[in-house]
């Protein structure tokens, strides 16, 4: 069962007068997202990506069609319970500034009637698994924050119930470049350690490749090719996408990189395939699709030397050749 | 100046003083509880605003004297005609500043508080009415001192405040028992307003916003 499966979604906005020969900001989406799946719904501006997402916790109501969170029609329990077991992150993070970081991170499970005793247990879980030492972060106010450190906290905020789905609106949009690697990396590391479904919106193409599991392509609320971002990158479903993506130069690029220069210098475990430090990032992007292994050993004249991973060669492939805006 | 009125009258005017105090107490708290629920009404239905907002100015220019003398023949003389047209008075300017101060809650907020699950009621009272406390209570200042102000016309209805002081003084061409009301009026005044802006600073939205 997937967590979360749109059927035949069409959300066309106004009034049932009004939505007559307007277009539909979300067009008969069909879609499904893994347990445990992050997926990125890329695409420009306008292509209906934060309206998808938005009805997932019925922020946004679908015209028509049908939305299922763990097998169970998202209208079969009142809108506000849904929401307590659905995480939701948005760019502006919109903490309430009149509440202290601990406050903050407490809401759903305050909503949910947890004891207090529980509460505070989990927010120093919570501010701890964000980096945030909660001796120190407990009792400041949002201004007193940072704006990665803002997110940190609505990211915390999100999971502070444990939910099984977490929706994120372009989180990391509003904040610098270096901060956003950060944001990102821990966001992965999270991911790999409890693994939640999560629904990413972003127009950075970038971001998309680092993160994503699978990317939704997204052009006038429809979904133009939904797949694993090597599959997008190498086979791309039309013009768009491949212009979005910036495909063929990606390849051509990654043939052109050294496999040492991406290397991570820790011993291998055992057990992977190898390639030779000289080969080009190119094929060992093949090996490890082919294989649908997610890391390489690396030898020098036999010898390991250290690793590759498929996120090392595409983030490479979105740091030389991809746009970072999509759209625009 | 001569300040000869005070000595001798401590206990008059203290009476008046608590009685003005009074007046204005039982003012702002009606008037509160009728526009808070107004002005929430107004900035969620925008239709609504120009027009309430109309009606509500239109009281507000009516000359206070005139008020308070064009409600006599309906309501007699006494506290309650009296604390009716200072609660309308004070209606313009709270109205205004409780729905300015709820418009003014960032959307971003409201749509987190929304989408973690809160109720339209929760969102009011944890968040959009704590958010708004500074702009209202700006507000509350500002009827605050007018109140004060107005009060003293009352005196015309036979509430003892410190108005009598002014009209007292007025019929018996009693310039120094005129001064010491208006002192009396005016440190009242200033008071409230001082008492007001402690509280403000101490509001969470408020230290929110300038740390």
């Amino acid at each position: 069962m997937p967590a979360i499966a749109f059927e035949g979604v069409t959300k066309v906005f106004g009034d049932r007068a009004a939505r007559e020969g307007r277009p539909a900001a979300v067009r008969d989406v069909t879609l499904e997202v893994e347990q445990g799946e992050l997926i990125v719904l890329l695409g420009p501006s306008g292509c209906g990506k934060t309206t998808m997402m938005r009805m997932v916790n019925r922020l946004i109501e679908p015209t028509s069609g049908s939305i299922y969170v763990d097998g169970q029609e998202i209208h079969q329990v009142p809108a506000t319970q849904l929401r307590r077991h659905i995480g939701y992150v948005i760019q502006q993070v919109g903490l309430f500034p009149h509440m202290t970081v601990a406050a903050n991170v407490a809401t759903v499970p305050r909503l949910l009637g947890w004891d207090k005793k529980r509460i505070e247990a989990r927010v120093d879980e919570l501010l701890e698994m964000v980096a945030l030492p909660p001796g120190d972060f407990r009792k400041r106010y949002p201004r007193q924050l940072s704006g990665g450190q803002q997110q940190r906290v609505g990211i915390a905020r999100a999971m502070a119930a444990d939910p099984a789905v977490l929706l994120m609106d372009e989180p990391f949009g509003a904040i610098d470049a270096i901060t956003r690697r950060d944001l990102q990396n821990q966001l992965i590391a999270i991911q790999q350690r409890i693994s939640k479904t999560i629904i990413f919106v972003t127009h950075d193409t970038e971001e998309a490749l680092r993160l994503a599991d699978r990317i939704a392509v997204m052009r006038d609320g429809q979904v133009l090719q939904y797949d694993r971002p090597f599959n997008i990158l190498t086979d791309p479903a039309n013009d768009f996408v491949a212009a979005l993506l910036n495909t063929t130069d990606v390849l051509q690029i990654l043939s052109l990189v050294r496999v040492d220069t991406l290397m991570q210098n820790h011993a291998p475990s055992d057990g992977l395939l190898t390639i030779d430090a000289g080969q080009n990032a190119r094929t060992a992007l093949s090996m490890l699709v082919a294989n649908g292994a997610d890391e390489l050993a690396v030898t020098d004249h036999g010898k390991p030397v250290g690793v590759i991973t498929l996120s090392a060669i595409l983030h490479e492939a979105a740091r030389r050749g991809v746009p970072t805006e999509a759209g625009a | 100046m001569d300040l000869s009125y005070f000595s001798g009258h401590e206990a008059e005017i203290a009476g008046y003083l608590w009685e003005h105090v009074q007046i204005t107490l039982i003012t702002l708290a009606i008037a509160t509880a009728i526009a808070v629920p107004i002005g929430t009404i107004v900035a969620r239905v925008p239709l609504l605003y120009a027009p309430v907002m109309a009606i509500l100015g239109a009281i507000y220019t009516i000359p206070s004297l005139a008020l308070l003398a064009l409600l006599v023949p309906y309501f007699g003389f006494g506290l309650v005609p009296a604390a009716a047209a200072l609660v309308a008075y004070a209606q313009f300017i709270l109205v205004r500043n409780v729905a300015v101060g709820i418009r003014g809650v960032d959307p971003t907020i409201v749509d987190a508080a929304r989408g973690m699950g809160m109720g339209s009621w929760r969102i009011l009272f944890q968040i959009e009415y704590p958010l708004a406390l500074p702009v209202i209570l700006a507000g509350l200042r500002i009827a605050a001192v007018a109140t004060i102000a107005i009060a003293t016309v009352a005196a015309i209805d036979d509430v003892p405040d410190l108005g009598r002081m002014l009209f007292d003084g007025v019929n018996e061409s009693n310039p120094s028992e005129i001064l010491a009301g208006v002192i009396v009026v005016s440190a009242l005044a200033i008071v409230v307003d001082i008492i007001l802006r402690v509280v403000d600073r101490r509001l969470p939205a408020t230290r929110a916003r300038i740390g």
